[in-house]
Order: C-alpha cells, then structure tokens, then sequence
C-alpha cells in the first residue's frame, strides 16, 4: 500500500494540488470541462508522439520541436496557397509528412552519434533547428525563396510576419461533426472528429507496441547490447523510432494549430517539447517507461493545472501572475526530479551490476 | 547624466526588466586605463581584470584543491585509491564555475550599461560555450588558451557575419548565425564524447 502510493506520488501530488487551485479559485465544473475539453484536443497527440522514443530507449525525446516546425511548415504553405478547410487542412499534414521523415531521419541520425545523450542532443538540436528556421523564414523567404503575398511578409519585403493568420483552417477538424450542448449556462463544445484522431492514435500506438518492430523496440529498450546481439537492428530502429516520433509531433502541431487559429511563425513551436514533457512526466511517467494511458492521464493533470493556476494565484495573492509563475516552476521542476531520478537509478543499477560481477 | 529612475517596475510592484547602470557603475572598468590605438578605444580595464582573473585560475589548477579536482576527473577510480574524494571535487569545481560565472556577469553588464535581470543570465551559458569549444576544447579538456582562442573566433564571426551575408541576404543576420553556431558547436561536441 504504502509502497504503492509512493509509486505514484507524483500523479497524487498534481491531482492534490489541480484540486486546491479548484477549490480555492471556485472552479464550476461546467467552465472546467468546456476548457479541458478544448486543451486536450489540442495537446494529446503531441504527449502520444513521445511514447514511441521511451519504448526504444531513447528517453524524453526534446527533438519533437523539429516536428513541429515540418507541421507549420505545411501550415504555412497551405495559407500561401489559399487552400481553406479541411481539404487545406489535409494537404498541410501530406507537406508535412516527408519533411517530418527527412527531418527525424537526421535527428536519429544525430542520436546515434550521440548515444547515452539522446535527450539533451534532441533539445540543443531543436535549439539548432530552430536557427535554421528562423533563416528560412525571416531572411530566405521573400529575397530568395520567391514568396510575394503582403499580407504574410513583413513590410521591408522579405521575411515572414510574427503571426500566421490560419483561420482558413481554424476548426477544420474540430468542427467537422460539431456537438454543443449547454451544461449549466455554459455552452459546451465537443471537438468529436478531434478525439476520434486521438483514440485512433492512442490505438495505433497501443497496437505498434504489439507489432514486431514493436517489440524488438522494446528489447533495445530494456538492453541495446542483448538486442544487437539478438539480431536487431538497433541503430536503423533508432532512426525509424525517431521519424515515427518527429512525424507525429507535425501532425500533433497541425491539429494545435487548426484550434487556435493563428500561428505565432517564430514562437508556437519554441516550448512544444517543454510542455509535451512536463505534461507526460506529471502522470509518473519516467525516462524508460510510459504508457498511452499514462500520456492521457499527464494531459489531463497538466493542462487543468493550467487552466487552475491563473485563477488560483488570483484568489490567493491578488495575481493571476504568480499562479502562472508557480505553474512554470511546477512544470521544470518536474522535469528536473524526473531526469535527477534517472540518473541516480541509472548510476545505482551500474553500481550493483559492479557489484554482482565482482 | 539621467537622472536614475527607480528600479521598481512602473506599477510599483517588482523589478524593472532591464536597469540602466548609468551613474553608478556604468564601464567602470572599461573606462580604467583607456587607451586609443589609432582612433580605437580599448577598454584596458576590462582587459587587466580578464588577465588577472586567467591568471587566478591558471594559478588555482597548480593549487592543492585544483589539481586533486583535475585528478579525479582524469580517472575517478585511481583519484579515490589516492583519497580523492569524487563527490567533494565535483562540488568544489561547480561552486568554482558558479562564482566566476558570477563576476563574469558583472563585467559583463558594467561594459553593455545594462543589467538584464531575466533573461540575460539564462541565455549566458550557450554563447559562453560555444565560444570554449570554437577555440577547441572537448567536453573533458578546456585550457584558458581555448577560452582566449574561441572567445575571439566566435565574436568574430557574429561581427563579420552581418556585413558579408549583406551582399546576399538583406537584415541583421547575426542574432539567427549566433543560434545556429551556437548549437550547431554543442551538438558537435555532444556527438564527439567518448571518440578518440
């Protein structure tokens, strides 16, 4: 028992907490569950996009934020064609596709060179990308790259500006098969197209851990070296775990990006990774172990710690500030506990296995 | 002078973002021992401080506590057989790394004039990486001729960066080339550690 809720005092701890802010912010049920409803259409694919990585041993992958580029890639594209709704909306997840798999194929590439330190080479990696990104389209795009629409470059004649306006696509998805319902004087919406890619998602990671790509995943996981020798493929897993990964994150900023209906160009991919992250990891989730449920279960908890926080520290110090400053510190400690946590079982289980062969 | 308007932000409640440093000790050290070599100004202060300040740390590595923290990184196995203690040197060398990072800050905003109180001391660690890995350090060796060499390589670049990426590409570049530079070095040096 005690054991138990120890195993879980992480996702304990958040829930305890989301209820104080509830509480203390007086929360009705109604508001809560319009926003949740909302955040977690938006937010789930991103968290499911990492599971794969984890399955493969290669952690936290910080690298989705390639991903997300490959998806505003095709965003963007799509508004400078002017191809609105769900066919503009289609055609920005098949342009982001095989960006998404050139660009993971050069993330896993880099993570076998950088073996053991796959996480922090996927967070200055994004950090990289997003150098090259800010070339391609605050100086490329409109000097080099012909691009000629005045409302999307900048005045001085090239570069792109902060915002993408994409309400051609806003709710292209979300709004396929609208559901609205009133629940105590509070109009509730029901992205319903939206869960059902979600489950569809949750399902297709469920049954590509059973495949047999799956499961030698899983071996490399638990060892590379046995799996190597075993006859597994570890370094062209590696990559195919990656690209499944960088694919999914574009997908996952596509449909973000299709319910808030603007793209800030140079900052909505920034803390993707960051956010995916905390909101995995606040479910008990660790560096080598996560579920789908466990994905959902850390959305679900981060995300009302979101709406929760503002509101809270507004009620408790007269500032939604410091509730927003709280959720951050909350959030990268997380992260942080989480990654200490690793690396000291990590040492520890070097320690005894020492020991045992001594 | 301006007069120095308060440090607290305009509502009354918390710190100004960024604080002017005019008036107090706003190039202190850049103005000490100015000198001019054909027309440019040479902040000779600032210069007589970083020299002081290498020669301490070359003198603190032939220290005892300096080179029982080397010797534990060369081979943390033999340094223990010799009673090094692993734990103790790493502490000792961050609480090190910690306090010049520290001075260094102050040098560096008495020069620029400002102090950033956000931003600027999350953002100084990659630069100042990078910098040490352009002059040709790895992740288990770093000399203060590394820091001198990759110091004025990487300051170099982000100054010439703007006027020859001008004949082909219009703006200021360099914030974007110090990005991917910058990162670019780390990942280098990430994919490098444990090759010989």
């Amino acid at each position: 028992m005690a054991r138990g809720l120890l195993r879980h005092a992480v996702p304990i701890l958040f829930a305890g907490l989301c209820l104080f802010g509830i509480v203390v912010a007086k929360i009705t049920p109604p508001f809560l569950m319009s926003e949740m409803l909302v955040r977690m259409s938006r937010n789930s694919v991103l968290v499911l996009s990492l599971l794969i990585p984890i399955l493969a041993g290669l952690g936290l992958n910080f690298g989705i934020v390639i991903g997300a580029m490959a998806g505003q890639i095709g965003a963007i594209l799509i508004v400078h064609w002017g191809i609105p709704g769900i066919g503009g909306f289609a055609l920005a997840w098949a342009i982001a596709t095989p960006i998404a798999i050139l660009l993971g194929i050069a993330t896993g590439s880099l993570f076998n060179r950088a073996k053991g330190r796959e996480m922090v080479s996927g967070l200055i990696a994004g950090f990289f990308a997003n150098g090259l990104y800010q070339l391609l389209f605050l100086f490329a795009v409109g000097s080099i790259i012909p691009f000629h629409s005045t409302s999307m470059v900048l005045p001085q004649g090239y570069g792109l500006r902060n915002t993408v306006d994409l309400s051609t696509i806003q709710y292209a998805i979300d709004g396929l098969i609208p559901l609205r319902f009133q629940m105590q004087g509070v109009e509730i919406r029901v992205p319903i197209v939206s869960y059902v890619i979600i489950v569809a998602f949750c399902l297709a990671t469920l049954w590509f851990f059973r495949t047999r790509l799956g499961q030698q995943f899983r071996a490399m996981g638990q060892d590379p070296h046995i799996a190597a020798i075993a006859g597994i493929a570890v370094e062209r897993n590696r990559i195919v775990a990656t690209v499944l990964s960088t694919v999914l994150a574009a997908w996952g900023q596509l449909l973000f990006l299709q319910n808030i209906g603007t793209l800030n160009t140079y900052s909505s991919h920034e803390q993707v990774g960051m956010f995916a992250i905390a909101a995995l990891l606040v479910s008990g989730a660790t560096v080598s172990r996560a579920t789908v449920g466990q994905a959902l279960l850390g959305t679900v908890l981060f995300h009302t710690l979101f709406v929760v926080s503002p509101l809270a520290g507004k009620a408790l110090a007269g500032d939604a500030q410091i509730g927003e400053y709280f959720r951050v510190f909350v959030a990268y400690a997380v992260i942080t506990v989480a990654l200490v946590l690793h690396a000291w079982q990590f040492t520890r289980a070097a320690h005894e296995a020492r020991k045992s062969a001594r | 002078m301006a007069p120095q308007p308060h440090p607290r932000a305009g509502d009354g409640r918390g710190l100004r973002t960024t604080l002017s440093l005019g008036g107090i000790y706003d190039k202190v050290l850049d103005r000490w021992l100015t000198f001019t070599v054909s027309g440019v100004r040479i902040p000779g202060g600032t210069l007589v401080v970083f020299g002081a300040l290498c020669f301490l740390v070359w003198l603190f590595f032939r220290t005892r506590m300096g080179i029982t923290i080397a010797a534990a990184r060369s081979s943390t196995r033999f340094a223990r057989a010799a009673g090094i203690s692993d734990e103790r040197t790493r502490v000792q060398a961050t609480v090190l790394s910690t306090v010049l990072a520290a001075i260094g800050i102050v040098v560096f905003s008495q020069s620029y004039g400002f102090v950033q109180l956000y931003t600027a001391p999350l953002l100084m660690a990659f630069p100042a990486i990078a910098c040490i890995l352009i002059g040709g350090a790895s992740v288990t060796r770093a000399t203060i001729g590394h820091v001198l060499v990759g110091t004025f390589l990487f300051q170099s670049i982000l100054t010439v960066a703007l006027p020859v990426t001008s004949q082909v590409i219009q703006g200021d570049i360099s914030e974007t080339a110090r990005l991917i530079i910058q990162n670019g070095m780390i990942l280098y040096a990430l994919t490098r550690i444990g090759r010989t």
